[in-house]
């Protein structure tokens, strides 16, 4: 009995063996082969990188209207200033024509990650408001920011830190962009 | 001897037994069994203790795949089989239910009296995601989808069912799932996606609706209009349009006739003499009126036989149509969903609207606070925060003084995050909440007045800020610009609304940027008043008004 085992533990280790060697050229394959011919669906990925701002001319500057309880937005082509960030420029155009923010509140940089924009506000931007201007607010950015096919959605930071809120609405998502 | 002692210690045991026993748990006894989810009557029904027994033949009614082998009758459906013996009684095959129900996940209801019985599904699985809806049940069920406006929502029914105790759920943001009323499961998206218009749907354990397309905005009436000569499969009778997708009962008789009538709810269907030459719309212009305008038709309430929901109708001819009124017996929620012809009115009465505001919980929410100043007047003199802490003080001390527990979210000038407002009232497990807030507008005295803000499509949120609306519009002080969802503002609502999970308003007192308000609100005389407005709308809403 005990001489009929040893043949079949050996085998067992061969198979073993065999097993190892196949899972081990599958990670070497993995790690070394180029990143285009490694199959999409087990290659690393990478966390999104930021994208560069559009090169555009013109922007859209919205200046909100009232109508009854509502809020309409004219619309006029405004020439963005060579070397600044049309989103940036668009969104501070449109707070300058509120009233709503401190004089000294606006826009500093825009993080495009991906869909997503992350709207990158200085102090003085950080300032609840009633729910009539956070409606103004709210949509004039929104609508702002839609004009600029690649972003779907945004953020809003003051300096570095998400804010909780511009009034009641909590800023914690995404915002989704008025088209 | 041993076997005399024996038999008798084998009767004494059985005398229980034998009390307890009627002859009804033995022979079977005719009942009248329902399907709920279709409301299909089945016939020759029989009762045996607590089963019911039901002719093979008549299960095919519930769209239920039987076949009989063996002296078993399986019955297949696409998410279980079950089977259980057969037998015959009278000369007809019939089968105990209660075991292949119990198989399935659904439930054998039984009324008082015993000799009818309601055969329920239970939903066991409800998905969401931003264009699609699943939800699936134990049994067959044919939903009714509704579209319904202000805030855009789809509202699924699910008639004749109950919620599973472990409902497996996975819901995106803008949905909810709940228990509507005893026999009814409903699911409400909250979108302003058109629903896909095919809008069939038959009985079936799984149903899912997907939108298809670009989002889009409800249809008008014009629209509908369109579309409707453009399906010829459309048929007006049995079809709803505009915001019903399907209409499972139709009034038979009268112009407005009672469907369901449960302790908190109860549906009605309004027939009209012609389609209505606009969109029909409903308001509240006293706490225990429903008005509906209907232009281009006519409606003739006859005699109407009191319930326990509504007391009398009134009819108003008017030049373009007609106003109808509906007395309420006490302030209730309301939802109508409109077609061209018919109407669907859904009354719903206030949790713990017991008539005392004494005993509730009350959380008073005073906005902003610390360094969250609120909004600030043009000359930057008033911070809003400090009107908030002035009025919800005064509100908090007649509440108390009414009976109430108050609960303050703050009591002085302190930061209070967005969703630790609503989790105190969650914790605490309020009845109400209430949140009061100054408004401000982005041009200096151009707007003036109140509006009370409720969340979403909440129906007793709507109904709570009208009760408090109506009253702060008898004080005079300040014009009233109305109640508002909070949706209006943005889609997902006030995070204090929008996380407290009892009925709740904001309330946004006036406007801090108009000069006419900022010194009426600056008052104490007016904070005090104010207050009282909202505690007397608070006692309406609870049926404790009439004082």
């Amino acid at each position: 009995m005990a001489k009929s085992k040893a043949p079949k533990n050996a085998s067992l280790l061969l198979l073993m063996g065999l097993a190892g060697a196949v899972v081990g050229g599958l990670v070497a394959y993995i790690k070394l082969a180029p990143a285009d011919v490694v199959p999409a669906e087990i290659r690393r990925t990478e966390p999104s990188r930021q994208t560069e701002a559009p090169v555009v001319s013109k922007v859209t500057v919205f200046t909100p209207v009232a109508q009854g309880d509502d809020v309409t937005f004219d619309e006029r082509q405004v020439d963005v200033p060579k070397g600044t960030d049309p989103a940036v420029f668009a969104v501070n155009e449109f707070l300058r024509s509120t009233t709503i923010v401190e004089k000294e509140a606006r826009l500093v940089a825009v993080d495009r990650r991906g869909k997503e924009a992350i709207l990158q506000f200085n102090s003085a931007f950080n300032q609840t408001v009633g729910t009539g201007d956070e409606k103004v607010l709210l949509d004039g950015i929104r609508k702002t920011m839609g004009q600029f096919s690649e972003i779907e959605s945004i953020r809003f930071e003051v300096e570095g830190q998400p804010m909780e809120t511009l009034g009641n609405v909590e800023l914690d998502q995404p915002i989704i962009v008025i088209r | 001897m041993f076997a005399t002692l024996t038999m008798k210690r084998l009767i004494l045991a059985l005398v229980p037994w034998m009390a307890g026993t009627s002859w009804a748990q033995v022979l079977p006894q005719p009942v009248k069994a329902t399907y709920a989810p279709s409301g299909v009557e089945l016939q020759s029904c029989l009762k045996r203790g607590n089963d019911l027994l039901v002719p093979v033949a008549e299960l095919g009614k519930l769209k239920w795949s039987v076949r009989v082998a063996r002296g078993e009758a399986i019955v297949s459906l696409p998410t279980a089989t079950s089977s259980n013996r057969t037998e015959a009684v009278n000369g007809r095959l019939y089968v105990g239910t209660g075991k292949i129900l119990a198989d399935f996940g659904a439930e054998l209801v039984w009324d008082a009296k015993q000799d009818r019985c309601s055969i329920f599904a239970r939903v066991s699985e409800v998905e969401s995601g931003p264009d699609r809806v699943r939800v699936v049940s134990t049994l067959p069920v044919a939903p009714t989808v509704t579209r319904l406006e202000n805030p855009a929502r789809v509202v699924i029914d699910f008639p004749g069912t109950r919620l599973k105790p472990d409902l497996a759920t996975r819901l995106s943001q803008n949905s909810r799932v709940g228990q509507f009323s005893d026999d009814t499961v409903r699911v409400v998206l909250e979108t302003a996606k058109s629903i896909d218009l095919s809008w069939q749907y038959p009985l079936s354990s799984e149903f899912n609706l997907v939108w298809a397309g670009p989002p889009q905005k409800s249809l008008t009436h014009e629209e509908f209009e369109a579309l409707r000569q453009d399906s010829p499969e459309f048929s007006y009778q049995d079809q709803s349009p505009v915001f019903r997708v399907a209409v499972q009962n139709f009034p038979t008789s009268g112009p407005l006739t009672r469907q369901t009538l449960g302790k908190v709810s109860a549906t009605y269907a309004i027939r009209l003499a012609a389609k209505p030459t606009s969109p029909v719309t409903w308001s509240r212009p006293e706490p225990d009126v429903i008005q509906l305008d209907l232009a281009g038709t006519r409606f003739d309430p006859k005699e109407w036989e009191e319930d326990a929901f509504i007391e009398r109708v009134e009819n108003v001819i008017t030049g373009t149509g007609c106003q109808v009124r509906l007395h309420l017996k006490q302030p209730l929620g309301a939802e109508l969903t409109a077609s061209a012809n018919d109407l669907q009115l859904l009354l719903i009465k206030p949790q713990n609207a017991d008539g005392h505001v004494s005993g509730k919980v009350i959380v008073v929410d005073a906005g902003h606070g610390g360094n969250d100043s609120g909004a600030r007047d043009p000359a930057k003199t008033t911070n809003e925060k400090d009107l908030n802490l002035a009025i919800s003080k005064q509100l908090s001390e007649q509440l108390a003084s009414q009976g109430a527990t108050v609960i303050m979210t703050r009591k002085t000038d302190v930061f209070i995050p967005l969703r630790e407002r609503a989790e105190i009232a969650n914790r605490n497990k309020a009845d109400l909440f209430i949140s009061v807030h100054i408004n401000s507008n982005r041009t200096a005295n151009t707007t003036s007045g109140s509006i009370i803000f409720y969340h979403g499509g909440s129906t007793l949120g709507n109904l709570l800020a009208d009760c408090i609306r109506l009253e702060v519009k008898k004080m005079g002080d300040l014009p009233v610009i109305g109640t508002w969802s909070d949706k209006r503002i943005y889609d997902t609502g006030f995070a204090v609304l929008r996380y407290s999970k009892m009925p709740g308003v904001l309330v946004e007192t006036g406007f801090i940027n108009h000069r006419k308000d900022l010194a009426v609100m600056r008052s104490p005389d007016f904070q005090k008043r104010f207050a009282t407005a909202i505690l007397k709308g608070i006692k309406v809403y609870l049926g404790d008004g009439k004082e």
